[in-house]
């Protein structure tokens, strides 16, 4: 356990120490800020697009985050960082473990504070009390980290270090359209992800509600997913000859 | 290496797990997010609301360089809004700012684009959208379809309810039916005016059979406007006006409503005004009256005060 927790905080330690990530928060945080500018070509849908900015920014943010675990996990093996951790008998799995909950955390502490920096806007832009699918809306852009993290650890040690970071953007922007493949089991929600099942941000926008029981069945599906790509993960880990 | 075992179990295991969640979750969320099963399929990410967004904005910029909407540009003005009903469905202004203003390029497009906005479940309490496929196909549509207008302004009175700012929501109604019954029925020639009080009488016929209960309109608000619109009716009908001369089968018509629905409320078969107890003649247009409210005591035979007081003001006849 504490071998996954030094892993974990070395990773968000590492992201979060840099000030060039609270330099991006700002600026998307002056891009949701700058929303309230399109009211005349918007022909006053200004609200709404503020809502909607701030989801799409902080979903933006997340992959980003996740992006860079796939640059950071092959470099950390090759620089051999945790090499007395991964020649332990269960040290692969755990330092896999590790490094998707440092990813999850770095992320939730990013999205939150783009999350509440964007409320606080809403609140000084137009006097409204933040609606609670917006609060939602925004926690289910977090939640969604816990797959991705899953497939940003598996992609990193399953592909070349070049392509693993282009194949996690691709595959993360293809699995918010699988939807079309929803009659199909196993290969749906099982083996290719669906993470369109956290988006909801035209509910945000129009203030409907997501039933919190969808909330928590959609996180449970998130640690279940994750539990099957960092197992395929381990398998491939296992296997692998590291320096 | 004798680890893989565990993990192969974990792995069919959440799978499985995943599958079932997921599925379960697919249909879930149409309870509370019905238009995403219909969203465009194109791989945006997710970001259909985004896109709708910009491409309503590049939409606003369109249509300001345009001077009109006329057959030049319609058709990309409506393909402009079409892609936007895939991205953004419940995005009311799609209707009511953008399909309105091809309404008289292509009235049935609009209607098409009305249509689908009136089948949305988001905006299944929006009354001014029907309100506007009603109008434009009475108004812009070639040639109009009165009965499907009034089948939308239908829809649109009852989900404004007893609305009252939604009155003429009402009014459009009735000038609908009134429109396509003098569409279908020739022995009308082409009186409209005629063919109004037939239908208000229809409905007032109707709201007698279901009585109090069932009947959206039949709240006392409503029935109140209903009387106020046979009344203007049957003046109308009756009263000889700039372009209307009223007809013989008109007048027959107009006096058996009055009979039939305003057999209590006194008012003149020739102008609609009402009299008091005891009136003679008409103090509009002096025609002849059936005297009503007098006291019972043959003797005496004054009015009684209101026409329906208990004790006669005259003679102090019991009345009942
Ligand atoms: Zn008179
Ligand atoms: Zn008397």
């Amino acid at each position: 356990m504490n071998e996954i927790i030094t892993i974990a905080s070395g990773t968000w330690k590492n992201v979060l120490r840099m000030k060039v990530v609270y330099f991006l928060i700002l600026c998307a945080l002056v891009l949701v800020a700058s929303a309230i500018n399109y009211d005349v070509l918007s022909m006053g849908l200004q609200k709404e697009l503020m809502i909607d900015v701030s989801l799409v920014l902080n979903s933006i943010a997340a992959m980003l985050v996740v992006i860079s675990l796939t640059f950071e996990i092959p470099k950390e093996l090759r620089e051999g960082v945790a090499s007395t951790l991964l020649s332990k008998p269960l040290g692969r799995f755990q330092y896999l473990i590790g490094k998707m909950f440092g990813c999850i955390v770095t992320g939730a502490v990013i999205c939150a504070l783009i999350a509440v920096g964007s409320f606080f806007i809403f609140n000084m832009s137009f006097g409204e009390r933040i609606g609670v699918t917006m609060f939602q809306t925004h926690l289910l852009v977090i939640l969604a980290l816990i797959p991705m993290s899953a497939l940003g650890v598996l992609f990193a040690v399953l592909l070349p270090e070049v392509i693993a970071p282009i194949i996690t953007v691709v595959v993360v922007w293809f699995a918010f359209s699988t939807k079309f493949l929803a009659g199909i089991p196993v290969l749906y929600g099982g083996i290719l992800p669906d993470l369109d099942l956290f988006n909801f941000r035209a509910n945000a926008v129009y203030q409907v509600q997501i039933p919190w029981m969808y909330v928590l069945l959609v996180t449970l599906w998130g640690i279940c997913y994750a539990a099957f790509a960092l197992s395929l993960a381990s398998i491939v880990f296992e296997r692998k000859d590291i320096k | 290496m004798k680890r893989t075992p565990i993990y192969v179990i974990i792995l069919v295991v959440a799978c499985v797990a995943s599958t079932i969640l997921a599925m379960k979750l697919n249909t879930m969320q149409h309870s509370f997010c019905p238009e995403k099963k219909d969203l465009s399929g194109s791989p945006i990410a997710g970001f259909h609301k985004f896109a709708s967004d910009v491409k309503w904005m590049r939409l606003v910029n369109y249509l300001g360089s345009l001077n009109t909407v006329d057959e030049s540009n319609v058709k990309q003005v409506a393909e402009r809004l079409e892609e936007l009903m895939k991205l953004d469905p419940n995005l009311e202004k799609i209707y009511k700012d953008g399909a309105l203003i091809m309404s008289i390029a292509d009235p049935d497009k609009t209607i098409e684009f009305l249509t689908t906005a009136c089948n949305n479940q988001y905006l299944k309490n929006n009354w001014q959208i029907p309100f506007y496929a009603g109008y434009v196909m009475m108004h812009n549509a070639k040639p109009a379809n009165y009965e499907k207008a009034a089948e939308f302004f239908e829809m649109s009175m009852k989900r404004s309810g007893s609305d009252t700012g939604a009155s003429y929501v009402v009014s459009s109604f009735f000038r609908a039916k009134a429109k396509d019954m003098v569409q279908k029925d020739k022995s009308l020639k082409g009186d409209e005016k005629l063919a109004l009080l037939k239908v208000l009488y229809g409905e007032w016929e109707n709201n007698q059979k279901m009585g109090a209960e069932g009947s959206y309109r039949n709240d006392g608000a409503n029935t109140q406007n209903l009387n106020d619109r046979l009344i203007k009716a049957l003046k109308d009908v009756k009263v000889a006006s700039e372009d209307y001369k009223p007809t013989s089968d008109g007048k027959k018509y107009a006096d058996m409503v009055i009979s039939k629905v305003f057999d209590k409320a006194h008012i003149c078969s020739n102008c609609t005004a009402p009299y008091d107890a005891g009136e003679k003649y008409c103090s509009s247009c002096g025609t002849s009256l059936p005297v009503w409210g007098l006291c019972k005591n043959q003797a005496c035979k004054k009015p009684l005060k209101n026409g329906n007081a208990p004790f006669c003001i005259h003679c102090g006849a019991k009345q009942k």
